[in-house]
């Protein structure tokens, strides 16, 4: 077993965890695939950027900025993509997220240019683990911070009343509108938590790929495949699915192909569909018999 | 208490609520009764807010016609909606707390709601036993328990219960409409629509007949009960 890789596979799974936790909450509060989820990614990274490199803010602050930036983004995102064709066809939502993607990655390109960038990393150098591994600190931040931003965000959902009221909006509309909850107030929260835990990694991320403004396109396919592996609409299933397609990823391109990274996780995508279509954990709920 | 006047309202270019007026009285049960496809869950959702219509809904003295359905909810103006539609993926106790969005608003805790629980539970003892359950997991007749111990846990100074016995064994129907009594007792008027006309109109005090988004006739239910038109044509017994 190879520690090196399985702390890179770790950390890279705790990113797309957050991709696909992000993706998750969204679908279950309108019941649509965000095809720009891995758009704000890329917007929280160029985010951290602008606050760490171009305002020379401390990479801490800088990340906590671009978290709290992207939640507006979030808001918005839902304002102007999700909100004015809430009554029409699932497919013209999705082609709006899609195009939303378009204006996030023109909008990135136009602000800050399409010459890749990075940002500081939260720890600097090396360690050794266990007398044969070389890992990254950033490897050991990421995963710190991410495990505790998940936790944080599902105990916001599982344990709090406004969790509640986020949930009981996603299950039932008309019902939350009756008992007096002003539904677009709490739809507007679901996508600002998701652009929130999302953008979060894009920061993360920066100093070991560096950003570009195409990065979400990927990012989608990986974390839309780590939502149906881990069980669609499942939050610990998203964070589960995201962990497993980082694994892959990584040992898959250090023993199999880097080329064929994403072929490598559609794979196992594919052999889910036929033999574990419900994902690794099923729906809560189920029609009654 | 609640007080519509020529309350017209329309799904595209088709009418379906021809000028209806309609009272509630304080500690009244008022029951609604008309066929399928009459308007009766039109005109409720007309007076939650969830229908585009036009004339009066004066409620408390305000006209709250227009007005956004969660606003008019915290007004305490509470509707159990047909086929009751408990939160399918939360708990009894949770689905009871978010019924107190209505009385104390948005908050991030959820607070001390052991008074509101114990009063519930009181009306509904067997919610109590299943209070870690997940809502979809309960039977029909738990789930309208649910659904209206839900909407009390918001103080309604008006509940609007649309069919409690849609789809429930004879027996759990008696239950709830027992219960519906002893809520309207402890001081909640009720304007109850129904399609068992015959339980309805032993329950109310007063009755509206709708009949295509009219109201045809309306009175004391005693008096509605024993009218000949309403005998033959909601409670199946035939002139000879």
């Amino acid at each position: 077993m190879n520690l090196q890789l399985l702390v890179s596979g770790i950390a890279m799974g705790f990113i797309y965890a957050m991709v696909s936790m992000g993706m998750v909450l969204i679908f279950r509060a309108v019941n649509i695939v965000n095809f720009a989820q891995g758009e704000f990614l890329m917007f929280g990274g160029y985010f951290c950027y602008m606050f760490n490199r171009q305002l020379h803010l401390p990479i801490v602050p800088s990340l906590i900025l671009a978290a709290l930036a992207m939640g507006v983004v979030g808001v918005i995102f839902m304002f102007t993509s999700y909100w004015p064709l809430r009554n029409a066809q699932i497919r013209a939502i999705v082609v709006s997220a899609m195009g939303a993607s378009i204006v996030f990655k023109e909008g990135a390109r136009l602000i800050w240019g399409s010459i890749p960038v990075t940002v500081d990393r939260v720890v600097k150098g090396t360690t050794l683990i266990a007398n044969t591994a070389v890992v990254q600190w950033q490897n050991i931040a990421i995963i710190g911070i991410s495990f505790a931003l998940i936790f944080f965000v599902y105990l916001l959902l599982e344990r709090t009343f406004i969790g509640n009221i986020m949930q009981a909006t996603a299950q039932d509309r008309y019902m939350a509108s009756l008992v007096g909850i002003p539904v677009v107030l709490s739809i507007a929260l679901t996508f600002a938590l998701s652009a929130f835990i999302t953008g979060v990694g894009g920061g993360l991320l920066a100093p070991l790929f560096f950003l570009n403004n195409t990065m979400g396109y990927t990012t989608n396919a990986k974390a839309f495949a780590a939502v149906v592996i881990g069980g669609f609409g499942s939050v610990p299933g998203a964070v589960i699915g995201g962990l497993l397609v980082g694994l892959i990823e990584a040992f898959g391109g250090a023993y199999i192909s880097t080329t064929y990274q994403l072929v490598i996780i559609y794979v196992v995508l594919v052999f889910f569909l036929m033999f574990r279509p419900q994902g690794i954990f099923g729906t809560r709920i189920q029609e009654k018999a | 208490m609640l007080r519509v006047r020529n309350l017209t309202a329309s799904y595209g270019y088709n009418q379906v609520l021809h000028g209806i007026d309609l009272d509630v009285g304080q500690d009244e049960i008022v029951t609604l009764i008309g066929s399928n496809g009459a308007g009766k869950t039109t005109l409720l959702n007309s007076i939650s807010g969830h229908v585009k219509i036009t004339g009066e809904i004066q409620y408390q003295g305000v006209n709250i016609a227009g007005r956004s359905p969660h606003a008019i909810a915290r007004m305490g103006l509470l509707q159990v909606p047909e086929g009751r539609h408990v939160f399918p993926g939360l708990s009894v106790e949770e689905n009871l707390g978010v019924g107190t969005v209505a009385d104390r608003g948005l908050r991030i805790s959820r607070g001390d709601l052991s008074a509101d629980l114990d009063r519930v539970y009181q009306i509904f003892p067997r919610l109590k036993e299943r209070r870690s359950q997940l809502a979809w997991s309960l039977s029909g007749g738990e789930q309208q328990m649910l659904a209206i111990g839900r909407a009390l846990m918001g103080h309604p100074k008006l509940l609007m219960l649309d069919e409690p016995s849609m789809g429930l064994a004879p027996l759990i129907i008696e239950e709830v409409f027992e219960r519906i009594v002893e809520i309207n007792r402890l001081g909640t008027p009720v304007l109850l629509v129904e399609q068992n006309a015959t339980l309805a109109l032993k329950v109310s005090q007063r009755a509206y007949i709708l009949e295509r988004g009219r109201i045809k006739f309306s009175g004391p239910s005693q008096e509605v009960a024993n009218d000949e038109r309403v005998r033959e044509a909601y409670l199946g017994v035939t002139r000879r």
